[in-house]
């Protein structure tokens, strides 16, 4: 569990930082719910993969918005909340699905309402990203589609490790150079992926920021941008608009990777790690 | 009385120290390079070393020489205008203006289609504070009617850059605001030294031509007035040159604080109280004091790099705070 502060929240790497996955809530295993409320965009998408529509009373905010959320178009129409207490209650869920930042009033309050109440982390690794979505399909009352979604996330990424080709160095750089190094699900997405992930060696800690320096000299084959603004083209180029990118042209590969594949933890993760290994594949020596 | 020979000692002895911290953090960065390639990199190699040199490590030294000077000399402007030793841009809600011009421009996604939007609408932020500045001193020129009217533009700037945050569309929107704010020359190229150099050398040069004014104004508005100087065009025009100087090096660098409120203090003992020996002076430490904490941030080991502004913010407040307590003592 990564331990995180008010800082780290202010990065874009956010909603990675999450941490802790409470236990699986101790409802009923016959009782499915069907009032279910989200106040978080990583349970958003989990409910969503996981259960009828109709069963999801209200999600949050942030789910319709498509470069964070690979459930956007199917989260139209449903209610959404702003993770305020008064508003949860109002909604009278059956089960809370939130987590340990945005909605903990929220939390506390249906806690004390007698409301089952599931808090998901962000996820340090594809094994989080695993426990996290048995955790989720437990608390909704579908624990064979979580199995079933585990199985299908891990077939893809078994499939795309099966490329051949070398391990090849790679670098995730946002703006202002944040970068994932150790003990991050980036960090894992990019080992599962085949690729040697350059952050741990040019930054300290899990996030920080690599400086520009260290990315011209270390070189990596494949600078990975991660694409927050999908849909914007110019982002890319606002990026790397300083001169000194000039010089990794001909070494370095880009890639955007589009962020809503791996801010959430979710079997959408199988996706990123496909696409970094088709990078891989066509890079590698 | 401090003589004229005491300024001049003070600025060759100020600009060779700068010369040599500026040469020293060149060398100092985070790849490693050999002296030998530093010296290459920097004349002309090719190669790794020469984009870090040239790409990265002289344009962050320029910046902070010209950011740090623009500071400086504003504050020893001001403080001399204002008549008051905690005057300083940050004061005068100038600084503010430009980072919210900053902030309208990541806000909106501005700098995303065309990235020199931001330094471009920081800028038009200075300028627009300064024009109601001016306006503000009309005929009775007060100056305590400038300070209130720079405070409250202080304050309506960061509460506009608090609504900026609080509505952001995004996560990302929010980090890279704050990152702004924070203030720093990292990775910044020749685009920005050559989009902020001329709007800081006519804000220079303004400021550097107002000293015979401000050493008029110290014996108070209406002596200065019998001397000849128009008070008002005074004040107006210490206004545009902050305007222009600091405006163009937050637009580039983010807030830096404190720099041009603790320069004067530092240099006022060696030249005596006259505003126009404070003015060169001021803006010599101004760039020494910058590039000396530039390159300090880089040998913290703090594992992120500290950012500049968050430094000299750490070393400006308990500065202020003592200033305070010595003009109590004066003032008992």
């Amino acid at each position: 569990m990564k331990a995180s502060g008010a800082s780290e929240s202010a990065q874009p790497s956010f909603f990675r930082v999450f941490a802790s996955s409470r236990e699986p809530s101790s409802q009923g295993q016959q009782k499915k719910p069907t009032r279910i409320v989200s106040t978080n965009v990583c349970a958003d998408q989990l409910a969503l993969a996981l259960v009828e529509r109709s069963r999801i009373a209200s999600v949050s905010r942030l789910s319709t918005e498509p470069q964070i959320s690979n459930y956007a178009e199917a989260a139209k129409g449903i209610p959404v909340n702003n993770a305020r207490a008064e508003e949860i209650v109002e909604l009278k869920p059956d089960l809370v699905l939130g987590d340990i930042y945005t909605g903990a009033h929220a939390n506390r309050l249906s806690q004390s309402l007698g409301v089952p109440v599931h808090v998901i982390g962000a996820g340090a690794s594809l094994d989080d990203v695993r426990k996290i979505v048995r955790g989720v399909a437990e608390a909704v009352g579908e624990p064979e589609r979580g199995v079933a979604m585990i199985a299908a996330m891990d077939a893809r990424i078994a499939r795309a490790q099966s490329q051949p080709g070398a391990e090849i160095t790679a670098l995730v750089y946002e703006p202002n150079g944040v970068s994932s190094g150790n003990g991050t699900l980036t960090h894992d997405v990019l080992k599962t992926a085949g690729l040697k992930n350059l952050a741990p060696e040019l930054m300290p800690g899990s996030y920080g920021t690599v400086p520009l320096e260290l990315v011209i000299a270390s070189a990596p084959r494949l600078l990975i941008l991660d694409d927050a603004y999908t849909g914007t083209s110019s982002r890319a180029q606002s990026i790397l608009r300083h001169p000194a990118f000039r010089s990794l042209e001909g070494k370095s590969a880009l890639y955007a990777m589009p962020s809503r594949l791996w801010i959430c933890p979710g079997p959408w993760i199988a996706e990123a790690v496909e696409k970094l290994a088709a990078e891989r594949a066509r890079l590698a020596p | 009385m401090l003589g004229r020979s005491s300024e001049f000692g003070l600025i060759a002895a100020l600009t060779a120290t700068t010369l040599v911290v500026a040469a020293a953090s060149l060398f100092i960065g985070y790849a490693p390079l050999a002296t030998r390639e530093v010296i290459d990199g920097l004349f002309g190699g090719a190669g790794t070393a020469g984009i870090i040199m040239q790409d990265i490590r002289l344009p962050r030294m320029i910046l902070g020489l010209m950011s740090g000077a623009a500071l400086g000399i504003s504050g020893a402007a001001l403080q001399g205008l204002l008549r008051n030793p905690l005057a300083e841009p940050g004061v005068m809600g100038i600084a503010a203006c430009a980072s919210l011009g900053a902030v309208i421009a990541i806000y909106f996604g501005l700098s995303k289609e065309f990235p020199l939007a931001l330094p471009a609408i920081a800028m038009l932020g200075a300028l627009a504070a300064a024009g109601i500045l001016s306006a503000m001193s009309g005929r009775d020129n007060g100056i305590l009617i400038l300070i209130l009217a720079g405070v409250a533009l202080a304050n309506l700037a960061a509460a506009l850059m608090a609504l900026a945050m609080n509505l952001a569309p995004n996560p990302w929107a929010v980090s890279e605001i704050i990152y702004w704010l924070m203030g720093s020359l990292k990775d910044r190229s020749m685009e920005e030294v050559y989009l902020a150099a001329p709007f800081v050398a006519v804000g220079l040069a303004l400021l550097a031509f107002s000293g015979r004014a401000l050493d008029a104004l110290t014996l108070g508005d209406e002596a200065a007035s019998s001397l000849g100087i128009k008070v008002l065009s005074t004040q107006r025009l210490v206004t545009l040159g902050v305007a222009l100087a600091v405006g163009a090096s937050v637009a580039v660098t983010g807030a830096i604080a404190f720099v041009g409120l603790i320069v004067p203090h530092l240099c006022r003992p060696f030249v005596g109280h006259m505003p126009s020996r404070l003015l060169w002076p001021s803006a010599i430490g101004g760039a020494l004091l910058v590039v000396a904490a530039d390159t300090a941030v880089r040998l913290v080991p703090s594992g992120p790099e500290l950012m500049l502004g968050v430094f000299t913010s750490l070393i400006g407040v308990p500065f202020f705070l003592w200033l305070v307590f010595k003009l109590r003592r004066e003032v008992q």
